[in-house]
């Protein structure tokens, strides 16, 4: 009898006088659907009333999955995700990239309860996807303190500012009423190798008014693994150089915490600390030196600290509410080289040298008002930011002659500190021009001390066309300013050429240096896009919902590193000889790339009478990105990159059941494949399957036991199809590429468990 | 497959995409079967919004043609304290904190049962707090408070709520 009072509602989309027939019992055991905050400034919504495509992980999906970090975390849920783990790539061993939609590490914006998180003050300067770039630490965040993930998939710089330009992603600090746990995990490689050693907790104190004090904490160990092949360079050739995962040690804590008088008081921070060991190629025996006659393997250690602390006060009164905060964000990353020499100072030669250190801060200050007219929601607030970004020489013997080997030291006039302070006045105002129809503008101005100001605007669009499909479209322009590390980074280095035998000084050049002005007339400057997403929702019942949803991004001035840059006027060639250049490399916006593609995901879930319970999700993903224009020597890999280093295609197929004390989850990926080019050639790396399983049984109401495996089939990106060579080959050192999407290492098998405290 | 696919939405509860503001709506004329008010006459069952337009629209898609203990339901809208009148509940969405203690000064002793669901609502004198945790709605109950407006709330209901000293 009960189905058939529902039947209307299930049917026919949302009817909430059908749920007045429920017993007050079974109210209470109805999950309220997911809200979010990312998107609008008006306040949580519902997902269904987003006028952007949005999606939400959950704690409780996050504690299915058996990662223990977020990069992981949101690559095994979103497929349009990308975070390869690099291999032989200097400081991006120790800092994962990632993108969102095939764009660049540093085109999203991560949040934390709202407030902008600092990015790592590393910038990525090998090959590996997001060249140029920097990117926000994801592994400072503990999963412990998270209650859920938002991801924005739309442009949004005219509300947030500078990077929300593929997407921004907001992570939802728990909050009140929520249950201390403790959890563990341990796990490794089929092959053996990758142990993973994992302990977090979570602390909640609740204080009166539904105040709170929230910590996390966790420790995470994480072996290196090694699918290096054969050095073929030995007269008999064997592994020398590992090629997998870096040996890493994280430590992160945080904390959460609101306290209600009269008005909120609040504060929340997040610390962590890694240290990191990866490695460069070896080094071949030579029996004419006394340092490492039989070779040598160089490592790169990094230190990397994060530290990000917001406090703010905030009320609500009279439909008018305020919130002044604070936000601070340090990063700083110290990179040494062990188990190397510099061959200039022969003996005498350290085997260990500091290379260099970079350090990032940004401080943000807002205040934010928003005012709830009857149809009408007016949002509004001022920002004002200072960043701050070093980077320090390293040891003087790791830049003296040809440097230490594996990673030259940055040199004395590499070091510089810079900083710039921006403010920004921003509007929000969402109208309800009718029941269904909502009309949504945003526009935000922005002076930097440096490049001058910008404007941008959003105008967004929703029609409820029947209670179950809501059509949604949205026209947005933004931009992501230069960073500091960009603008500031150099890296110029002596070589000696493998071919003449000659030294050669090359490397990266100063934004503002001579010799880039020489090339470049104008300063650095920021990049602009321009966004267009159409989509629908489509609710056909309560428990089944599609989107479909379309987008197409411009970049224009897209800031890209060019290739080696040799003097051609007399001018360029004057400046080279004056500072003993050979070739020299710079950041210009040179690119204009544009991007577009489709997602489609359909969730089903469905609770048997039982009370047994089955999640299915189905996500795909095209993303596709054009580089149009490149001036500045802009280099046919670095065209391939970006056009072609990221999979187009992308699957997740999610499930999960659930009955009685037990449940099992199912991820089910497909990425699509990918190229990497070396020397004159691109290489096809095939699209690929993995399965990751997790299951979990639950002994006690507070104890659960949770066993499962990332990538359970065992699955490897095939090796380069015909490329044979020392280094880079299916039989060369590195068999792999390193913009693999989904790794390596191979399958990952855990058991977990987690007790409520 | 077809009817396996039906049998799947006809079996299928209220499990997901039902907004918070339309349980709450729903779960504040559930309540009101087990509360007695010491002066009710019997009249039409009122329920007052405070302020809020969206909370008033919501309520009065629910209540449309439906009663609560076997009476007609009249949803009011109240701008201000002065004009919360006769009111079985009063229902105080999140206005902020000092505006919440306002309205509660303005109601003590009125025989109403106030229901809110601000941060502290029931420590602030609030009878009834609605709250969501793990995305399902619970009540936070003010015991004392209560017996100040004079509502007296059925074992049952307490049973099921987290009960707070005043």
């Amino acid at each position: 009898m009960r189905f058939i009072v529902l039947l209307p509602a299930l049917l026919f989309g949302l009817d909430s006088s059908s749920l007045l027939d429920e017993s007050l019992e079974e109210l209470l055991e109805i999950e309220s659907e997911l809200k979010v905050d990312i998107g609008s400034r008006d306040g949580a919504k519902e997902i269904s009333d987003s006028l952007f495509p949005v999606d939400v992980i959950t704690a409780e999906e996050i504690s299915r999955t058996g990662l223990s970090t977020l990069p992981d975390i949101l690559r095994y849920f979103i497929p349009s995700f990308n975070s390869p783990e690099t291999h032989i790539a200097d400081g991006t061993d120790h800092v994962r990239a990632f993108t969102l939609r095939g764009m660049s590490p540093n085109q999203i914006l991560i949040l934390v309860n709202g407030k902008r998180v600092h990015t790592s003050s590393l910038l990525h300067m090998n090959g590996t996807i997001g060249k140029g770039n920097s990117n926000v630490d994801l592994e400072m965040i503990p999963l412990e303190a998270i209650s859920r993930i938002e991801i924005l998939r739309d442009g949004s710089a005219a509300q947030y500012g500078s990077d929300a330009i593929s997407g921004a992603i907001n992570i939802k600090l728990k909050g009140a009423y929520q249950t201390s746990f403790v959890t563990t995990s341990y796990g490794k490689r089929i092959v053996g190798d990758g142990e993973v050693k994992y302990g977090g907790g979570f602390i909640a104190i609740p204080l009166s008014y539904d105040g709170f004090a929230n910590l996390s904490f966790s420790a995470r160990n994480s072996e290196r693994t090694d699918r290096s092949g054969f050095d073929k360079r030995l007269e008999i050739p064997q592994k020398t150089t590992q090629v997998g995962l870096p040996q890493t040690e994280n430590y992160t804590f945080s904390g959460n915490i609101e306290v209600n008088r009269d008005f909120t008081y609040y504060t929340n921070f997040i610390s962590s600390y890694r240290n990191s060991e990866a490695n460069v190629f070896f080094r071949l025996p030579d029996s004419t030196r006394t340092l490492f006659p039989n070779g040598f393997l160089p490592i790169t250690k990094a230190e990397i600290e994060n530290h990000h602390f917001t406090f703010g006060i905030k009320e609500s009164r009279n439909n008018l509410k305020w919130d002044l905060s604070n936000t601070s964000g340090y990063s700083s990353f110290l990179f040494d080289i062990e188990n190397t020499i510099n061959f200039s100072l022969g003996e005498e030669s350290p085997i260990k040298f500091n290379v260099g250190n970079f350090t990032f801060f940004q401080n943000s200050t807002n205040f934010d008002l928003q005012k709830q007219l009857d149809s009408l929601s007016l949002a509004g607030g001022l920002e004002f930011r200072h960043e701050n970004y070093k980077i320090e020489a390293g040891d003087i013997e790791s830049s003296t002659g040809t440097g230490s080997e594996g990673f030259r030291g940055f040199k004395e006039r590499n070091g510089r500190e810079d900083h710039r302070n921006s403010y920004a006045i921003y509007l929000n105002s969402t109208f309800k021009l009718s029941e269904d129809t909502t009309l949504e503008g945003a526009g935000r101005f922005e002076e930097y001390a440096d490049f001058g100001s910008t404007e941008n605007f959003k105008l967004a669009f929703g029609n409820k066309l029947s209670d179950s499909l809501l059509f949604r479209t949205s026209v947005s322009t933004g931009f992501k300013a230069p960073s500091l590390a960009q603008k500031n980074y150099s890296h110029i280095s002596t070589f000696s050429d493998t071919e003449t035998g000659n030294l050669v000084v090359k490397g990266t050049a100063k934004s503002d240096s001579p010799v880039a002005k020489i090339f470049r007339e104008k300063d650095l400057d920021s990049e602009k896009s321009e966004h267009i997403t159409t989509g629908i929702l489509f609710s056909p019942t309560q428990n089944l919902n599609f989107n479909l949803d379309f987008f197409y991004t411009k970049v224009r001035d897209r800031i890209l590193l060019s290739g080696d840059l040799l003097p051609k006027t007399e001018a360029q060639k004057k400046v080279f000889e004056e500072n003993t250049l050979s070739y020299i490399r710079i950041f210009t916006n040179s690119g204009n790339t544009e991007t577009h593609g489709i997602d489609f995901k359909a969730d089903f879930k469905h609770e048997f009478e039982s009370g047994s319970r089955i999640d299915f999700r189905t996500w795909y993903s095209y993303a596709k990105t054009n580089l149009l224009s490149n001036h500045y020597s802009g280099t046919e890999e670095q065209k391939d990159r970006i056009e072609r280093g990221q999979p187009k295609h992308s699957l997740r197929l999610l499930g999960n059941f659930e009955t009685g004390d037990s449940d099992i989850t199912l991820n089910l990926s497909r990425y699509g494949s990918y190229y990497q080019m070396i020397g004159e050639n691109s290489y096809k790396f095939e699209a690929d399957w993995t399965l990751d399983t997790n299951y979990r049984y639950k002994f006690t109401e507070d104890f659960s036991f949770s066993f499962g495996g990332i990538n359970v089939f065992d699955n490897h990106p095939n090796k380069w199809d015909g490329l044979s060579g020392n280094f880079y080959g299916f039989d060369g050192v590195k068999p792999y590429s390193r913009f693999s999407p989904y790794g390596y290492s191979g399958a990952f098998y855990y058991i977990k468990a987690e007790m409520r405290l | 497959m077809l009817k396996l696919s039906l049998l799947f939405i006809l079996t299928s509860t209220i499990y997901s995409y039902t907004t918070e503001d339309m349980l709450k709506s729903v779960i504040v004329g559930k309540i009101a079967k087990f509360i007695k008010w010491e002066n009710d006459d019997g009249n039409d069952f009122i329920i007052t919004i405070y302020k809020s337009r969206r909370s008033k629209m919501f309520f009065e898609k629910v209540y449309k043609n439906r009663k609560i203990q076997d009476r007609r339901v009249q949803i009011k809208l109240a701008q201000t304290v002065d004009e919360i009148g006769k009111s079985h509940i009063l229902y105080i969405p999140n206005i902020g904190n000092r505006e919440v203690d306002e309205v509660l000064r303005s109601t003590a002793s009125k025989n109403i049962l106030t229901v809110g669901d601000s941060k502290g609502f029931a420590e602030r004198g609030g009878v009834i707090q609605l709250y969501f945790a793990s995305r399902k709605i619970k009540f936070k109950i003010n015991y004392e408070t209560s017996k100040e407006q004079r509502v007296k709330i059925s074992s049952t209901l307490l049973r099921i709520s987290k009960v707070i000293k005043g």
